[in-house]
């Protein structure tokens, strides 16, 4: 690449050499030190590519081979700036353009966080704005690595290491979180059992405490099943307690009902092959949109994409594109049965369910039953009996 | 065979040959690139064949879009889709 940069700087052409000779004229050309390369056969010669300094000195090589030469192009910045030598305003833009690239370089105007999944972005955003991590900030103002590290890790509980590493007019947060010890079973504090749920209790096994409820006993959410505020009875002494902490495994009827509304159509769709386009471009930290060309569709589906400006040695320069391209689709409904959309809401609402039951739950019944709301809509009730433990402690006090 | 002054010292003093003989040395990746030290010109260029002189003779790499992507002096780097590559006396 960089071989490539440095041609380009100090010029070169492309000529070709036409005779029987032309062999002898490479040969020559090398031996004379002169610099070639992307040699290619044409029909009657050789095409080749020549530094500007050696371009003059080909003449007598030319002569003594009897080749006839031909300069096909001359490639550079000599003869770019000689062909746009009397361009100035357009220099100056240029110059404008790279001067703007370069002071903007020299702010942050991104702040992108990576890694960060259990903690708060919002802490994490607000730790960094202390130490003066923000969009618009110089960066000459910046504390240094460490201490913007102190900041993010002494700013959430779940951080065990992070860093800032500035890439031109961006900051790229790199956040490694702490894996979170399993709870330690605490068997001192005193606290009650209480009910996770309503339900009817099928089991209760009390392992700790004084049991409140007996098997067959109805439950609501919150009830408490086993005390941990056990009374002791000495004689001739008034009744005393004692608080433990109580534990239970309690089995318990419950039913969870969940409801949705289902189409009985399935939309399906298809791309027209109408395409429009919105720019906008990201400067100091501000957009610009650009006029939008195209749309207007009833229907279509988006893909956003993000085009950043990076300069060498530089990085990034503060200044992005920002594209959304729009698809037309045609919508195709095409009717479904009953029986279909009810086994669709089925899986989905079993899904839900599932989500919010504790680990160990026996399905023992379930009911699927649903109305029409409209020509094109059902509404799906699905309730599901189980067998689960419903017990959860609870501190003494605790609502 | 009788050998030569400096072949018989690159035996005995165990130095590469294409050091002290300036014989050629090809390195070549598969049937696309070969890079090859120590010629000592262009014989022959074609899109289907080239003959490279050496002090072993002259080399004749035959095959397809033959081209010569950089060439030195005492180096070359030819890329093309290779048939053959033979010496010739």
């Amino acid at each position: 690449m960089f071989n490539k940069f440095f041609k380009f700087l100090f010029g070169y052409v492309i000529i070709r050499i036409y005779g029987r000779g032309a062999e002898r004229f490479l040969n020559i050309c090398l031996r004379r030190g002169m610099d070639v390369w992307d040699v290619f056969p044409r029909k009657n010669g050789i095409e080749m590519k020549l530094s500007v300094d050696a371009f003059k000195r080909i003449r007598p090589v030319a002569f003594k081979c009897g080749v006839r030469v031909k300069m096909l192009e001359k490639r550079g910045l000599v003869f770019t700036a000689r062909r746009y030598g009397k361009r100035y305003a357009l220099f100056v833009s240029i110059l404008l353009a790279v001067t703007l690239c370069f002071v903007s370089s020299q702010f942050i105007w991104l702040v992108e966080i990576n890694g960060a999944e259990k903690s708060d972005i919002d802490d994490i955003i607000a730790s960094l704005d202390s130490v003066g991590v923000r969009s618009g900030a110089w960066k000459g103002s910046l504390p240094d690595g460490d201490e913007m590290k102190r900041a993010i890790i002494n700013g959430s509980d779940h951080i065990a290491w992070a860093w800032v590493y500035i890439e031109g007019a961006k900051a790229r947060v790199e956040i490694y979180e702490s894996i979170i010890p399993p709870v330690v079973l605490d068997r001192e504090t005193p606290c009650d059992v209480v009910a996770s749920c309503d339900g009817v209790i099928k089991k209760i096994n009390v392992k700790n405490g004084e049991g409140l409820l007996k098997e067959g006993d109805a439950v609501s959410a919150g009830d408490v099943i086993v005390s941990g505020r056990v009374p002791v009875y000495k004689e001739d002494k008034p009744e005393e307690y004692m608080f433990v902490h109580s534990m239970a495994d309690v089995e318990a009827y419950t039913s969870e009902k969940k409801t949705g509304d289902y189409k009985l159509y399935y939309e399906s769709r298809t791309p027209t092959g109408r395409r429009g386009r919105r720019l906008s471009v990201e400067f100091l930290g501000k957009i610009f949109p650009l006029p939008f060309f195209g749309g207007g569709y009833e229907n279509f589906d988006s893909e956003e994409r993000r085009h950043e400006l990076y300069i060498p040695f530089f990085g990034y320069t503060g200044v992005a594109l920002d594209v959304i391209e729009y698809d037309e689709v045609n919508v195709n409904r095409e009717p479904i049965s009953t029986e279909t959309a009810l086994e669709f809401a089925k899986n989905d609402l079993e899904g839900k369910i599932s989500k919010e039951l504790t680990p160990m739950s026996v399905l023992t019944d379930e009911k699927l039953e649903y109305e029409k709301t409209d020509n094109e809509t059902i509404r799906v009730t699905l309730e599901m009996n189980f067998v689960r433990n419903i017990a959860v402690e609870q501190p003494l006090g605790g609502e | 065979m009788k050998k030569s002054f400096s072949e018989i010292l690159s035996d005995a003093w165990g130095v590469p040959k294409d050091v002290i003989m300036n014989i050629p040395r090809m390195t070549i990746s598969g049937n696309k690139e070969i890079y090859i030290e120590n010629h000592k010109g262009m014989i022959l260029y074609t899109d289907t064949e080239i003959r490279l002189a050496t002090a072993a003779g002259s080399v004749r790499i035959l095959g397809k879009n033959l081209c010569i992507k950089r060439i030195r002096a005492e180096d070359a780097l030819i890329f093309g889709d290779f048939l053959s590559l033979e010496y010739q006396n």
